[in-house]
């Protein structure tokens, strides 16, 4: 795993979804087992070029989750490699029995790429957000779930799945992420990125929250709270490692994602404390609310997802962990 | 490939006919679906999907026995014409005698001759069909056989051990 961080935390130039498209096409062109579906948002996904190039190999089934899964398990039986997309709610919630048993149950090797992560699908609204769609996908035994932070990751994870076989879920936005990786960037699935390093705190995020982290720890600095920062883009299989040694050493964790606070990273992450270690810890997310049309900045604030939300957890768990530093000192 | 959860088993059949084709080898997919199992949506997601790719290696049986779980399938969900319906959609159908294998084989070589299209074939069974205990029983899709039973479930398995006997080479 090779990591370089970049700076600034500026939006970069190139959408994801065409850096998802790029890659496959390179993916296809060396391998002939590659195989791409969708269920009618190619276009959404700038997927195009892809069909173009690769006519053959492209499955647009229209809008038919459940049948697009059952075919991609299908073709994974004939030794084709499949990445199936669609947005997020409709890539789970919605063909989730067809997930578990076509694919799962039956050891079928799917990537299954659900788009326009949590608040993200914005004017889109309640009902094209996926805010539980991590956390059901974890609930499915051997599947791997990942949640992408910005282009680099995206090219390295797409290329790494071609060569690894089993169930994948990756969630990813489609427009441009906020800048953390430099080109050259390598990511191994299952170990988390410290971005930072800190001793007071150590904020664990995820996706789009990882740059909104990276602000607040700026915040935190000029308060004096030395802040470490986790990227755990994996959250099946969970780097435990990561969780408890960072426990250890700062004593204090604020979970931070653009999902449900129910089931997704924060409970993953409550569930290694409380087996190993556990201290005082704080969750960012929706609060079990559904999602709602506005922009992305708007909801943001809707559903306290900023770098200010961020800051008062971190006030808040700083003062529980004094709280219990007594609490333990008397007993 | 399991097909415990009903209606799954038509997407994952296409997509090994699928695979098959592009890797342009000559089999075919032979699926078995439930004519109760037709009253899941997945069914007919498959059938508009295969019909469009021209799936003619994929041959699909429906078992229309006329019954599910719950009672008679016209009265939990009335079917109509299966064969029309698949027709519809654009796939080749027969219907045939269940019990006639003769019958079965030659709508399997008729629709091997079909191309650009998927077939399915309609199979007219009875449940529990050869058994006479076990056609007269309403609820016969799942049937366990108590103390009071004994002596009918022994008939049972000595008439279908006759029966082995006639398809023995």
């Amino acid at each position: 795993m090779t990591i370089l961080l970049a700076k600034n935390n500026v939006k970069e130039d190139i959408e994801m979804r065409n850096v998802y498209c790029q890659a496959l096409m390179e993916l296809a062109r060396k391998n002939d087992q590659i195989v791409v579906l969708d269920a009618d948002l190619m276009s959404s996904m700038g997927m195009i070029p892809f069909l173009e190039a690769f006519p053959e190999r492209t499955f647009n089934c229209g809008i038919q989750e459940a049948n697009m899964i059952g075919v991609a398990a299908g073709l994974s039986t004939t030794g084709k490699i499949p990445y199936a997309h669609t947005f997020g709610p409709f890539a789970t919630r919605r063909c989730y029995d067809q997930i578990f048993l076509s694919g799962a149950y039956t050891k079928s090797n799917i990537r299954i790429i659900g788009s326009d992560p949590g608040i993200t699908a914005a004017y889109n609204g309640g009902t094209h957000m996926p805010l539980e769609d991590m956390g059901i996908m974890r609930n499915i035994p051997e599947m791997t779930v990942l949640e992408i932070t910005d282009s680099v990751m995206l090219r390295d994870i797409i290329i790494q799945m071609a060569e690894l076989y089993g169930m994948f879920y990756v969630r990813l936005l489609r427009k441009n992420a906020v800048k953390v990786y430099e080109e050259g960037s390598t990511f191994k699935i299952g170990k988390a990125v410290k971005l930072k390093d800190g001793k007071d705190v150590t904020i664990i995020a995820n996706g789009i929250m990882v740059s909104e982290a990276l602000k607040a720890a700026y915040i935190l600095e000029e308060k004096r709270i030395s802040t470490r920062i986790l990227d755990m883009f994996t959250l099946k299989p969970i780097d435990k490692e990561a969780i408890i040694v960072s426990a250890k050493e700062t004593g204090a964790i604020v979970t931070v994602e653009n999902h449900n606070i129910i089931n997704g990273l924060g409970s993953a992450i409550a569930e290694v404390l409380v087996e190993n270690i556990p201290i005082p810890m704080e969750r960012i997310g929706v609060k079990d609310m559904f999602g709602e049309v506005g922009s992305v900045d708007y909801l943001k604030e809707r559903f306290e997802l900023t770098a200010n939300d961020i800051v008062k957890k971190v006030e808040k768990v700083l003062k529980r962990k004094q709280d219990m530093a007594l609490f333990l000192q008397g007993a | 490939m399991t097909t415990g959860s009903l209606g799954q088993g038509m997407s994952t059949a296409i997509g090994i006919a699928l695979g098959n084709r592009l890797d342009k080898r000559e089999n075919y997919v032979y699926l078995i679906l439930g004519d109760g199992e037709c009253d899941e949506g997945q069914i007919w997601e498959g059938a508009l999907f295969a019909h469009h790719h021209k799936l003619d290696n994929l041959i699909a049986f429906v078992d229309a026995n006329k019954k599910q779980l719950d009672g008679y399938t016209k009265d939990i969900n009335d079917l109509g014409n299966i064969d029309e319906k698949f027709s519809y959609f654009g796939w080749h159908a027969q219907d045939v005698n269940g019990a006639d294998i003769a019958k079965i084989y030659e709508a399997i070589q008729k629709a091997k001759e079909v191309k650009g299209q998927p077939s399915v074939i309609i199979l007219d069974t009875i449940k529990g069909q050869g058994l006479k205990f076990v056609e007269d029983t309403m609820a016969n899709h799942h049937m366990r056989f108590s103390a009071a039973d004994h002596k009918a479930a022994e008939k049972c398995i000595i008439e279908l051990e006759n029966k082995l006997k006639e398809y023995q080479v």
